[in-house]
């Protein structure tokens, strides 16, 4: 079965905006898959685009965190979609997946999706997440995040003001994203990964997951290796 | 505000001379003054009657652009710059030609910077800005001043061809089509990362050669060069390509750069002949050139001719790609504009 293929037609069981231009999508599961896989995803004249599972393993649906891009392709009618509609699936594939090892998980934006789908399959132990944000608001399911992994959870918001560079929860108002155990950053994400490498807190013989924009990659990546993280331990996964 | 038309497909230009009420044949005669005839102005159009000039001056302009700036290496290789988009976007992108002695050879991009991400790449560390049009991937051939010696066009600059597909298809359309520029597709040679659902419509829609990135018959090795590998594994594009019965005049070719002490081993080779074994294809052996913070060292001139060897030996044709404007940063894996590009601010 090739990634291009889309056997199963499903219906929407809910599709909803988590905020504006970010939506959750869920279909009844018709396959097993590994946290971290993906599957193809199209309407019944739309083009087919890939997208990172966020639902455990276990769950009776298979849940997909995506932005509605402007003119984008696919995601416009994906957005449009409402419960009963029809929706094209492949398979599972792809191999971002961790095992129960000691990881360093790094995330921006919808790239959480994968991470999210590891926690809620009890994935949980030994895993840092770091996730990046430009707004407070901007860290999806933070709660739920906070909740399994606690101050494993670091939010790094780039146009926060209060306490910034700073590794303290944040000082005043709500928790971000209601992630009320998280360890708050107010500044970028590669701003906490450069402290926390020049503090000698960053591991460098764990394995560290990417998954969001190509720039975060690419630039996280080069932050890892001049850092001491042998390339080989770095494993990411592209959003295109 | 005028719409180009450079850059417009035939069947793009039908539906133009549809709307204004122009005789259906005049889209072909449109068509064949913009690319072969190089025209700039509907007023040089002469077989068109002098209402549909008008009605055409109107509403739409020829818009090709020349290229900001040139740099010239001491091999000969030449570095164009082109600017994309709005000229408040502050975009732009590289081509590069390249003479030999019996061929000249046009690189283009498709796109401004790079999604894939690869270790090896400078187009990837800068990000991806944005998609090139048609017109503006066929303006780095139109407007380069050496375009009457161009013999072969490559699609190996910046960005991944393949994840822009409709305007590359559109882009070679016009590059081969009697009413466009005409060259035979045995001249154009498409190289892509393997993104399997596009290579498919590449290969079904277009007539090109094809150029795969591989840099290792490893999935595990090529995962830690080329994030794709996690979504679109090897073993899947080679797959794909052995259900393809490709005609003979259609070449597949692998891109394979060799980094000094990683992957050029007598298992690469002999593991690299079992994936290839009935693939009627050829191996292109490239030289790293070393990027800014990249772990990756350049092999050897003797390394690069024993692992040639080894792949001659087991039957694999193998050759080794030439460096050319290495001292312009023409060469591969070398074009970027991340300094020119005006970056949005990082959200990360």
């Amino acid at each position: 079965m090739h990634t291009h293929d889309l056997p199963h037609r499903l219906p929407v069981r809910r599709n909803e905006q988590i905020l504006p231009g970010v939506q959750y999508l869920e279909i009844d599961r018709p396959f097993e898959f590994a946290a971290g896989q993906c599957v193809s995803l199209s309407t019944l004249s739309g083009p087919a685009r890939y997208y990172s599972i966020a639902s455990g393993e276990r769950a009776p649906s298979i849940g997909i965190l995506y932005d509605v891009v402007p003119g984008g392709a696919l995601t416009k009618q994906l957005s449009l979609l409402v419960p009963g509609d029809t929706i094209m699936v492949s398979d599972p594939f792809g191999t971002f997946v961790d095992d129960r090892q000691p990881s360093m998980w790094i995330a921006t934006g919808t790239g959480v999706a994968p991470f999210l789908s590891a926690i809620r399959s009890g994935s949980v132990s030994e895993k840092t997440l770091v996730y990046g944000s430009r707004t407070s608001d901007r860290f999806y399911f933070a709660d739920e995040l906070s909740t399994s992994l606690g101050d494993r959870l670091v939010l790094c918001c780039s146009q926060c003001a209060e306490s910034p560079g700073t590794g303290a929860p944040a000082a005043s108002g709500e928790p971000w994203g209601g992630a009320r155990r998280a360890t708050c950053y107010s500044g970028r994400l590669t701003g906490w990964l450069r402290d926390a490498a020049s503090t000698g807190k960053l591991p460098i013989d764990t394995r560290y997951f990417l998954c969001g924009s190509a720039g975060m990659i690419v630039d996280v990546r080069d932050l890892l290796i001049a850092s001491g993280v042998a390339f080989d331990r770095i494993h990411s996964e592209i959003y295109f | 505000m005028k719409t180009p038309l450079f850059g417009k497909t035939l069947s793009q230009l039908k539906q133009i001379t549809d709307e204004l009420n122009l005789p259906r044949y005049s889209a072909e005669q449109i068509a064949r003054w913009i690319y072969r005839g190089h025209a700039r102005s509907f007023s040089v159009m002469t077989n068109l009657s002098a209402a549909a000039r008008s009605v055409l001056d109107e509403a739409f302009l020829i818009s090709p652009q020349l290229p900001d700036k040139v740099t010239v290496s001491s091999d000969g290789t030449k570095k164009y710059l082109f600017a994309a988009g709005s000229s408040e976007s502050h975009r732009y992108v590289e081509a590069a030609y390249i003479p030999e002695t019996e061929r000249a050879t046009l690189c283009l991009s498709t796109q401004v910077g790079c999604k894939m991400g690869c270790l090896f790449c400078m187009t990837g560390k800068q990000g991806f800005q944005g998609q090139l049009s048609a017109g503006e991937i066929v303006n780095q051939y139109d407007s380069l001043p050496e375009r009457d010696q161009v013999t072969n066009i490559v699609y190996m600059g910046m960005g991944e061809p393949l994840d822009n597909l409709e305007p590359v298809l559109d882009s070679l359309e016009i590059l081969t089509a009697d009413w466009g520029y005409g060259m035979s597709p045995s001249r154009i040679t498409v190289s892509t990362v393997g993104l399997i659902p596009a290579m498919k419509s590449y290969l079904e829609r277009s007539s090109g050669h094809l150029a795969v990135s591989m840099h290792s018959p490893f999935e595990e090795e090529r995962r830690q060069l080329m994030p794709i590998q996690h979504v679109y594994p090897l073993s899947e594009v080679l797959e794909t390509l052995r259900s393809y019965d490709m005609p003979r005049q259609r070449r597949v070719s692998f891109e394979y750069i060799v980094f000094g002490g990683l992957n050029h081993s007598a298992n690469h080779a002999k593991e690299m002949a079992r994936i290839l074994q009935g693939l009627r294809c050829r191996v292109n052996l490239i030289r790293f050139h070393p990027i800014p913070g990249s772990p990756l060292l350049p092999a050897s001139d003797e390394q690069m001719t024993d692992f040639q060897n080894m792949l001659k030996a087991k039957g694999i044709l193998t050759t080794i790609r030439r460096s050319r404007g290495q001292d312009i940063l023409a060469a591969c894996g070398l074009l970027s504009t991340r300094e020119l590009v005006r970056l949005n601010p990082t959200d990360y």
